[in-house]
C-alpha cells in the first residue's frame, strides 16, 4: 500500500516539475516543447479506479480491486501546410494495490497504448495517409474470449485519397494489416470452462493476422451531404488451424452528411459473407442520427448491424442500439457520456452473447495544464453459456488527473 | 468588402498556426462564402457602372441592391468567423481566449463519420495465487 502512495507521490512531483507552475501568467502562451514546426507534449495521467470484477477468487466468486494507472506519455502534433502528424504514445503501470483482494498484486503489469496519424494532403488529386494503433492491454475486440488476457495488438493502415476536379468525388483505395497476440494473465482455468475460448491453455492458438483491403468512396451531392460506398475484404488467419480462418467481404453503400441545419444522418446498407472458414453471411446495416447543438455539442443515436470474424468460431454478428454525447458546458467542463447494446451471434453456434455497456465520464480542465475526470462505468457481460466470465456485471467508478505540458 | 475578406484570413493563418483543425474549418467555410459574395459584388459593380453609362437607372438600382445585400451577409459572415472556436476552447474572460487541443481530435466533416467502434471485451482473470 504504501510502495503504491511512494510511485504515486513520486509521480506527482515529476508531473508539478513538468508543469508550467506557476500557470497563470502563462496561460496565454501555447503549451508543448516546439519540435521543427511541430509541438512536443509531455503528459502524466494518475488514475485510481475501483473495479468490481478485477478477478475471480478462487471460490469462483468475483472479487475487487482497487487498482493504480499510473501513465506518462508523449504527444506531438505537426500540422503543416501539406503535412500532418499526430503521434501519441503511453506506458501504462497497472498496479493492483491489494487493498480489497490480498494478494492481487501479482496482477500488476504495464501495458501500454501509442497511434500515429501521418497525413500528406497538397493541394492536388491525390493525398497519402498513413496510420497506426498498437497497444498492450487487458482487453480485445476478439468477443469470443471468456478467459483474462493480455492483447499486443497492431494496426497499420495505408490509403490514397483520390479527389479529382473540385473535390466533390473522394475515392479511397487502402491497405491494412493487423496482428494480435494474446497471452493468459492466469494460467488457471476459469471456472465452468468447457471450451477453448476460456481454457489459457488454447489462448495463444488464437494469435491472428489479417489482412485488410479497402474501397471507400464519396459524392457530395450537396456541400454536406455526400452518397458513400464502404467495401472491405477480412483475409484472417489463425496461429493454430483449429480456429476457422476466415474471408469476409463487406459492402455498405447509402448516405451521410447533413439533412438540417442541425441533423446529420449515416443511413448505409450491404451484405457480408465469410467465403471461407465459418461461411456466414447476413445483411449490413447502419442507421445513425446526430443533433448537432453547436460545434462543440453534439447527441448521437444509432443502430448497427454488422459481421465480423473472431476466433473459434471464424465470424459473428452483431446487433448493436448505442447513443453518445459530447457537451462542452461553461467553457471548462466537458460531459462525455455513451450507452450500448450488443447482442453477438456467433456462426454455426448456439451460443449468443449480449454486452451492455455505460459510461459517463465528466471531464473538468482545471487549468491548460491540468485535467480532472471522474468517470463511471457499467459493463454487463451474458451469454446463454454457463462459463462464469461469460457472465459477469463490472462497476468502474474512478478519478483521473493529466497533467499536460 | 475586400477589408472584411483580409480579415478572415487573417483568422484563418492564426488558426492554421494554432493546429486548430476545427477552428480552421469553421473559418475556411465562412471565407468560401465570403469569397463568393465578393466575386458577385464585384460582378454587379461592373454592371452597375454599365446601367449608370446607359442611363438605365432600373437596372443600376438591382445592382445596387446586390451589393448592398452582399456587404450584409459579407459583415454579416465575419462576426461568425470571429465565433469560430475550437473543440476544447474555452473563453477564461472577456479579453482572453485560451484554447486546448482535444486529444483524440474526430474528424469534423459531417459526410465521413468515424464508425462504431467494434465491441471491446475485458473478461476477468481467474486468481494467479489458486
Amino acid at each position: 500500500m504504501r510502495a503504491v502512495w511512494q510511485i504515486m507521490g513520486a509521480a506527482g512531483i515529476f508531473a508539478i516539475a513538468l508543469s508550467p507552475v506557476p500557470a497563470a501568467a502563462q496561460l496565454e502562451e501555447a503549451n508543448g516543447i516546439k519540435v521543427g514546426d511541430g509541438r512536443l507534449h509531455p503528459y502524466l495521467g494518475l488514475e485510481l479506479r475501483y473495479d468490481t470484477a478485477a478477478l475471480y477468487s478462487d471460490t469462483n466468486q468475483l472479487r475487487a480491486e482497487l487498482i493504480a494507472h499510473i501513465s506518462p506519455g508523449l504527444r506531438f502534433d505537426l500540422q503543416g501546410p501539406a503535412v500532418t502528424i499526430n503521434l501519441d504514445g503511453k506506458v501504462d503501470y497497472v498496479r493492483y494495490t491489494g487493498w480489497i483482494t490480498p494478494g492481487s498484486g501479482s496482477l500488476s503489469r504495464l501495458q501500454a497504448e501509442a497511434s500515429l496519424a501521418a497525413r500528406y494532403i497538397k493541394e492536388g488529386p491525390f493525398g497519402v495517409e498513413l496510420t497506426d494503433q498498437f497497444s498492450r492491454l487487458d482487453r480485445t475486440t476478439n468477443v469470443s474470449l471468456g478467459a483474462g488476457i493480455l492483447s499486443l495488438f497492431n494496426d497499420v493502415r495505408l490509403a490514397v485519397p483520390i479527389h479529382p476536379g473540385g473535390g466533390a468525388i473522394e475515392v479511397t483505395p487502402s491497405l491494412a494489416y493487423t496482428f494480435e497476440r494474446l497471452s493468459p494473465i492466469s494460467l488457471q482455468t476459469v471456472p465452468g470452462c468447457t471450451d477453448p475460448t476460456c481454457d489459457p491453455n488454447l489462448i495463444s492458438g488464437q494469435n491472428y493476422q489479417e489482412v485488410r483491403p479497402a474501397l471507400e468512396a464519396r459524392w457530395k451531392f450537396f456541400p454536406k451531404t455526400a452518397f458513400v460506398l464502404d467495401t472491405r475484404m477480412h483475409f484472417r488467419t489463425y496461429a493454430s488451424s483449429a480456429n476457422p480462418s476466415a474471408s469476409l467481404l463487406k459492402g455498405m453503400v447509402g448516405v451521410a452528411g447533413l439533412i438540417s441545419a442541425r441533423v446529420a444522418v449515416v443511413a448505409k446498407a450491404g451484405w457480408g459473407q465469410d467465403f471461407t472458414g465459418s461461411r456466414g453471411k447476413t445483411v449490413l446495416g447502419q442507421l445513425e442520427l446526430s443533433y448537432l447543438l453547436s460545434d462543440t455539442n453534439k447527441l448521437k443515436i444509432g443502430y448497427l448491424h454488422t459481421l465480423e470474424p473472431v476466433s473459434v468460431f471464424g465470424s459473428y454478428a452483431d446487433h448493436r442500439a448505442y447513443g453518445e454525447t459530447r457537451l462542452l458546458l461553461s467553457g471548462r467542463l466537458q460531459l462525455h457520456a455513451s450507452v450500448a447494446a450488443d447482442f453477438l451471434s456467433f456462426t454455426n453456434s448456439s451460443r449468443n452473447d449480449t454486452d451492455f455497456s455505460v459510461m459517463v465520464e465528466p471531464e473538468y480542465q482545471v487549468t491548460k495544464w491540468m485535467i480532472v475526470t471522474v468517470g463511471y462505468r457499467l459493463d454487463l457481460r451474458s451469454s446463454n453459456q454457463s462459463t462464469v466470465s461469460l457472465n459477469f456485471a463490472r462497476h468502474e467508478p474512478y478519478l483521473r488527473v493529466v497533467f499536460i505540458y | 468588402m475586400r477589408q472584411s475578406l483580409k480579415d478572415v484570413l487573417k483568422m484563418l493563418e492564426e488558426a492554421r498556426n494554432t493546429k486548430d483543425i476545427l477552428k480552421l474549418n469553421c473559418v475556411n467555410e465562412k471565407l468560401t462564402q465570403i469569397k463568393g459574395l465578393l466575386r458577385i459584388s464585384e460582378q454587379a459593380d461592373v454592371s452597375l457602372q454599365e446601367s449608370l453609362a446607359k442611363s438605365d437607372s432600373t437596372v443600376a438600382l438591382q445592382e445596387l441592391t446586390k451589393v448592398g445585400i452582399a456587404s450584409e451577409k459579407v459583415e454579416d459572415l465575419t462576426a461568425q468567423a470571429r465565433q469560430c472556436l475550437g473543440q476544447l476552447a474555452y473563453r477564461s474572460d472577456e479579453n482572453m481566449v485560451v484554447e486546448v487541443d482535444e486529444p483524440h481530435l474526430t474528424s469534423n466533416d459531417v459526410t465521413d463519420p468515424p464508425p462504431p467502434p467494434l465491441v471491446v471485451i475485458r473478461p476477468p482473470a481467474a486468481s494467479p495465487t489458486q
